[in-house]
């Protein structure tokens, strides 16, 4: 029984949760000798990689067809910095022999979205929203919810994380999405 | 719980759940949301407008057991939402307000409910499913008038826990006077003309730390999108 239990949890961490060591104390992607990065930088990294790509996409989006130009230039500041995140975060994925954990199928996780911090309802719901006013409110109400999910991915990774660049880079995060929500947040009030 | 730990739980279930082995309930309570407009108190942490702690990181996370009528919800670092006196702008309302929530993540939902004081004022069925992603509700206020503190109480159908949220509202009358804009915060950079919160159109020359750059597309400077370590933005001369 315990033997069967131990493959179980074995099969459950060569998945979604790869590099994950906390519930088993079994580790199946060792952190390098050196110590450069550890399983907090890897979980951090695979987690962002699809938060951000949804959070480019929402802004991609809102270049076409927010109807506010404050709302379009902070929409493309937004699609080009997180797409420079992006290429430097599957980068390091790519250094450490780390799958990037990016699942194709729009239905994986369905219910729970928030917790990789993308949730294709949420693209839907702005794919479905004509150009107009109720686009740009919908668009920051939706982006902000998003942005918290970083904040919180990120705030992970810089209390437990190790690689320097990476958690310089969770800094950068946190304080560039707390920006953004603080002047998302005036235009939806404003 | 962590949010690693979470995941961790997450990951697991994820994985194990489609094997058939192991059956894991659906929600590990980590719904979140708050109420962005008009603002409530965790979304004015969130914005800038008050000076808050812990909570201006997570206004999504104000969740607490089922019953409560403070602002937050008995969690002990979010206690300063409960003060009134910590200077809440209230936002000028008539009889029917809408309230439009932020959601980080959906779970199945009992119900939402609207109280001022002891009196609830509304309450809206989630028939114990997902809310939609964005979700607004018209409440009527039912004659009340002048300063109101109206309390949200978003209830999840399959934990025992509930989000709460405070609405600061001036009911009708004159217009509470308007707090000015919230000020992004002012980083000061180690040196040069580059501030956030400025305006710069495509083309502009800031320098940032003894390098001059130019900015490749129109936008307003933020804390996070130093020049620096911005390369999307700005270009090094």
């Amino acid at each position: 029984m315990q033997r069967w239990l131990f493959a179980v949890l074995l099969l459950a961490l060569t998945g979604c949760g790869t590099g994950v060591t906390e519930t088993t104390g079994v580790s199946l992607s060792a952190p390098p000798p050196d110590g450069s990065y550890n399983d907090t930088d890897v979980m951090f990294l695979q987690m962002a990689v699809p938060q951000h790509e949804q959070g480019i996409e929402m802004a991609r989006l809102a270049t076409e067809r927010a109807s506010r130009a404050d709302v379009r230039n902070l929409a493309a500041a937004i699609e080009a910095t997180q797409s420079d995140e992006l290429a430097e975060m599957k980068d390091w994925l790519v250094k450490w022999n780390q799958p990037v954990a990016y699942d194709p199928d729009p239905n994986a996780h369905k219910g729970h979205g928030g917790m990789h911090g993308s949730d294709p309802a949420v693209l839907e719901v702005l794919r479905d929203t004509p150009p107009g006013p109720d686009f740009d409110a919908r668009f920051l109400n939706l982006l902000t919810g998003h942005q918290h999910g970083a904040v919180e991915l990120a705030r992970m990774e810089e209390k437990e994380g190790r690689h320097p660049d990476a958690r310089a880079l969770a800094g950068r995060i946190v304080k560039s999405r707390t920006a953004q929500i603080q002047q998302m947040g005036t235009y939806l009030t404003g | 719980m962590s949010l690693k730990r979470k995941l961790v739980m997450f990951a697991s279930a994820a994985t194990i759940a489609p094997l058939g082995l192991v059956v894991l309930p659906a929600a590990t309570a980590n719904a979140h949301g708050y109420i962005s407009t008009p603002p409530s108190r965790q979304a004015q942490c969130a914005q800038g407008t008050v000076s808050c702690g812990d909570i201006k990181w997570e206004p999504q996370s104000v969740e607490g057991p089922k019953g409560l009528r403070n602002c937050h919800g008995n969690v002990g670092r979010f206690a300063e939402l409960s003060d009134d006196g910590k200077g809440w702008r209230a936002t000028s309302v008539g009889q029917t307000v809408t309230f439009t929530w932020t959601f980080t993540a959906r779970h199945s939902t009992s119900n939402f409910q609207y109280y001022l004081g002891n009196t609830k004022v509304a309450e809206f069925s989630g028939n114990n499913q997902q809310p939609p992603p964005t979700l607004s509700h018209t409440v009527n206020l039912g004659g009340a008038s002048g300063r109101q503190k109206l309390l949200a109480v978003w209830n999840i159908a399959d934990t025992p826990n509930a989000f709460y949220a405070c609405v600061d509202l001036q009911v009708g009358g004159r217009a509470a006077p308007e707090a000015p804009a919230p000020a992004l915060p002012a980083e000061q950079p180690a040196s040069g003309t580059w501030a956030s919160g400025t305006s710069y159109p495509a083309g502009s020359e800031v320098t940032y730390n003894g390098t001059t750059y130019r900015s490749t597309q129109s936008h307003t400077a933020l804390p996070g999108w130093e020049p620096a370590s911005t390369p999307a933005l700005w270009q090094a001369e």
